[in-house]
Formats: structure tokens, sequence, C-alpha cells
């Protein structure tokens, strides 16, 4: 896992895509989609998948139907505060994400994938991660992000980055755990039907 | 005693981060320093009654705090790396009289030489110049097959040099897998090997544990098992290992130990072949410490991390030996959560599924 300064080229697994060729950036109500490029270094908070081949499918989903995606936990081990500011989506195309949200860390559960986001839930823009939140028997706060299908057959997001403030800096924690949706009885891993 | 190091080209470390450095060697226990250290590139698959092939690539004599730092360059070893990119190292220390294995595998990445971990091989590895704990002999278990034994002992054999006198196959645990209620999973291993399995040594005392080695060949096809809900056991294929013998001779060792033997037991090829092993018993995904949930009709992958290790995997020639998998493009794991709405899909594993050495499942 890696937190890094705003803002660097993002590294797709095994293929790097130059960035000012493939960058198309989405704002959408805190979540920025990328389809393309950015890169590394060190903040306070942890989490995110930045090393193994790893992803989640959802199959046989309808067009326009959300589910949910949380797979992404946040860990905070320093003794600074740190405000959560927006998620940036890389790839993706044919989804759309929703407002991100979160989920402390006395939920009930932590989800991998759900038909629906929890209630509960609080806007991840300006939520703070206190100091060792995720550290212990402290679960962590958990990233959610409601995700619709726009088209047929088969979407993939190639990970997701977390834009956060401490001290008066900006970082990114990068997950590129991929996120694959379907509207067939696809399968989640790369080269799958 | 100042640190000697023969061998050590100057590329071994440089500020760039590339550094040739293949063992930093820590001695530990009584009288460290002055030891003699050669290192070896070594071909574990053999070639019955045939000397085992091997290169030395270093020599350095420890420091007076048993520091030795040996060097290889990459290019001279084309000719050891297997199927996956790894090389079989063995090093030897002469302590007693005698001379002491221990086997270890590496990875260039293009700047340094990595062990299984992805650790630089500059972190020094601690090695011990007690005597060898001799490991209880491998508890009863599958016969070997396929036991091929050298016809005869090849003449003139070179005295501290290995000889490959027989092989055969043992299954050995390659991993373990756990699907909960409502799911179908899978668990695949190949088209390359990608295992580490303990070398086992015996110096006329019993076994020990030597270090590992490294198994990648490769194979037409990978094998993979198809398991349906609530399945908790681990998994075996099938390697094949050989038996090698040393004699003691100037070379290696002080006169009081000439003709002593020494035996020592390799991984050295993966042969296919799948069947399932114990089950794994215990209750799972209990806690929500690690756990996730997952919505009906999704699926979960995992691959590249290195998975558990498993004392006792093998056992050849009497030798009890462990075996450590990775998860890669070599081996990896699928699930797929059914349909049914009423049914709660649980992963888990500590710290999380994405970097624990198993995940189970509920």
């Amino acid at each position: 896992m890696t937190t890094r300064p705003e803002r660097r080229p993002w590294h797709r697994r095994r293929l790097i895509l130059p960035l000012a060729a493939l960058a198309i950036a989405l704002a959408v109500g805190g979540v920025t989609t990328v389809r393309g490029a950015q890169a590394p270094t060190a903040g306070p908070l942890s989490g995110g998948n930045e090393s193994v081949e790893a992803g989640v499918g959802l199959r046989s989903l309808s067009l326009g139907q959300t589910f949910c995606y949380g797979l992404v936990v946040l860990r905070n081990a320093s003794r600074r505060q740190v405000t959560l500011k927006r998620v940036q989506v890389h790839g993706g195309e044919g989804l759309q994400v929703g407002t991100p949200r979160v989920m402390g860390p006395r939920r009930p559960e932590t989800i991998a994938t759900a038909d629906a986001c929890p209630k509960g839930t609080r806007p991840l823009r300006g939520y703070v991660v206190p100091p060792g939140s995720g550290v212990g028997d402290d679960l962590g706060v958990e990233v959610l992000l409601p995700i619709t299908v726009l088209r047929k057959g088969k979407s993939r997001i190639d990970g997701i980055s977390v834009m956060y403030t401490s001290g008066g800096r900006s970082y990114w924690v990068d997950d590129i755990t991929n996120v694959v949706a379907c509207t067939y009885r696809c399968e989640a891993r790369p080269g799958g039907r | 005693m100042a640190l000697a190091v023969v061998g050590v080209t100057a590329s071994q470390a440089r500020a760039d981060g590339y550094s040739t450095t293949v063992l930093s060697m820590q001695l530990s226990g009584p009288d460290v320093d002055g030891r003699a250290v050669v290192v070896r590139a070594v071909d574990n698959t053999g070639s019955r009654g045939a000397r085992q092939v091997a290169q030395v690539l270093a020599t350095a004599t420890t420091s007076d705090r048993g520091a030795a730092v040996l060097a290889a360059e990459p290019q001279a070893l084309a000719a050891f790396v297997d199927d996956t990119g790894w090389v079989n190292f063995e090093s030897q220390v002469l302590v007693d009289g005698e001379p002491r294995f221990t086997s270890f595998s590496r990875r260039w990445t293009g700047t340094d030489w990595a062990d299984r971990d992805g650790r630089p091989a500059a972190v020094p590895l601690t090695m011990s110049t007690a005597a060898p704990t001799v490991t209880a002999e491998a508890p009863a278990g599958l016969a070997m097959t396929d036991v091929s034994v050298a016809r005869q002992a090849s003449r003139g054999e070179v005295a501290c040099v290995w000889y490959d006198d027989s092989a055969g196959n043992a299954l050995t645990t390659i991993g373990e897998f756990h699907t909960g209620a409502n799911t179908k999973g899978s668990f695949t291993y190949g088209s390359s090997s990608d295992s580490d399995i303990g070398v086992g040594y015996n110096y006329g005392r019993g076994w020990s544990v030597g270090g590992s080695g490294h198994v990648g060949n490769s194979r037409s096809t990978y094998i993979r098992f198809n398991q349906s809900s609530n399945f908790h056991r681990q998994l075996r294929s099938t390697f094949q290992y050989v038996h090698w013998h040393l004699t003691l001779g100037p070379s290696c060792a002080s006169a009081s130990r000439w003709g002593q033997r020494y035996q020592k037991v390799t991984p050295s090829s993966w042969q296919s072949g799948s069947e399932l092993g114990p089950v794994v018993k215990g209750s799972f995904c209990k806690s929500a410490a690690g756990r996730r949930s997952f919505a009906p009709n999704s699926d979960f992958y995992r691959g590249s991390k290195r998975a558990y290790t498993y004392g006792a995997a093998a056992k050849a020639w009497g030798a009890s030996l462990s075996a450590t998998s990775g998860f890669s493009k070599f081996v990896d794991m699928n699930y797929h959560f059914g349909g049914n709405k009423k049914v709660r899909h649980y992963l888990c594993g500590r710290p999380d599924i994405l970097s624990s050495k198993i995940i189970y499942a509920r």
C-alpha cells in the first residue's frame, strides 16, 4: 500500500499509460474518473492494495442497476488526523460511480460487494480519520462506492485512489483491485469470459 | 579479523541501487570468525549417478563478527535460471572441520538479487555454527513413487561433490482452499510450478532442514481444484525429489573427517497430478476483523501473494520437508458466490483477504 502526495501518474498493473494522452477526468460529486494514469509516496493513511493482483466482479446485472463496492479500508497508524477529500476512479468506462461514502470502525459488516450500500454511511468528503484508526481491533474506515451499470457487456475499474489532506498537504492512497461489472455471466479476472 | 571477500565484483553495491550481492551471511553461535564460505549455483534436477551440476560463484572468509558478503553476476548464471526466473544456490561453511550447507534461491530483479518475499539479498541471513538440529523422522505417510536408483556408484567419485544416487516422487502440499456456503471456487496451480520446498541434509546424525530450493519448471498444463460449497482442505500435487550423497575429503574437511558420507534431499521438479489433502477443521470467519461480505452473483479472485508455509508438506527418504507456494500468475484462487439472497457469503483473512496467506470462508 502506498500513499502519495498529490499528484502523480497512476501505475496500472503491467501497463503504465501516458497521462497526457489518456487522462479524461470527470468530476462527479467527489469522484473523478480517469482513464489512464497516475504514481507513489508517504502519507499517514494506508490500506490500499498496491501489489496484489485481485478483483471483485458482479455478474448478470441489468442496465441501470446499482451495486456497492467497499473493499478499500483505510488505516491511520500515524499520530495525525487526516481529512478525506475525494475518490479518483481509474478506468470504469460504462460505469457511473456515485458520491463516495464511508463507514467508521463501528460498522456491523465490512462489505466487498453488496446489492446496495448500507444505511448509516457518511459522505467521504470531509470525513476525519483519527489517529489509530484501523490499528489493533479498530476496523478502520471503509470506503463505499455506489456503482451503476450504464452499458451492456463487461466494464472494468482498474483501481481507485483516495485523496486526503493532513498537515496542510495532500496525499493519495492507491488501490489496484479491479472491479468488474457485467450484464451477462462473466468472470471477473482478466482474460475471463 | 578484517572482512575478506573474494569474488566480489566492483558492481556488488553501487549508489544507484544496483547490487550483485547474492548472499549476506551473518553467522551466529560460537567461533563465527574466520570461517571459509563458498557459494555455488546448483542445479537440483540431477541425473542418476552423475555429479550435481554446480558453479562456484564466490568464496569469502567471515569477519570477526561472523559476517560475509558474496556476490554473483546474473549474466554468469543463465544455465541455472529456471522457467520462472529463479536460481538455486547452496552455501558451504566450514565448522568443526566439516562443511555445513544451506540451500537458498534468488531471483534477479534487474537491479539486485531478491528472495522469495522480495527482500534484497543484501539483507543479512543468519546462519548458526551450532550443530544442526536433527528433525524428527518424517511421520509415516504416503510412500514415494516412481523411485529410480543409479545403477552403480560413479567410478572415481570426487570428494566433496554431491552425486545423484536416486530420485522419486512424493505428494507435496501446495496450498489450502476454503469455500463457504452457496459458493463455488477454484484453486489453480501451474502451468509453471511456483513452490519453495525444504532441502534436507543428513550429516550422519539424522536429517535436518537446511534452507529451501525453488521449483519453477513448466509443464504443458495446470492443475485446478474445482470445489463446491463448504470445502476446507489442504491440496497436494506431486513433485520429484533427488537424493544425493557426498564424501568428505581434503578440499572440504579436516583429515579426521575424510571418508565421512553426507546425504541431502532436494526438490527437483513438479510432476503435476493432484490430490486432496487433509481436512482443515475449525470455525472460520466468525469475527468481523479481516472479514468481507460478498453480494449474491459476485466473484472474487486473487493472485500474486505468497502463500502459507506448510511444515511437513512432503517426506522423502525420511526427510520431512516444508513447502511454500506463491499465489501468482502460476497459483491463484477464484470464488463464485451463488445467487441465493438468503445466504451470506464471507471470506476472511488476517489482516485482510488481499494480504493474508490463507483465505478462509464461511
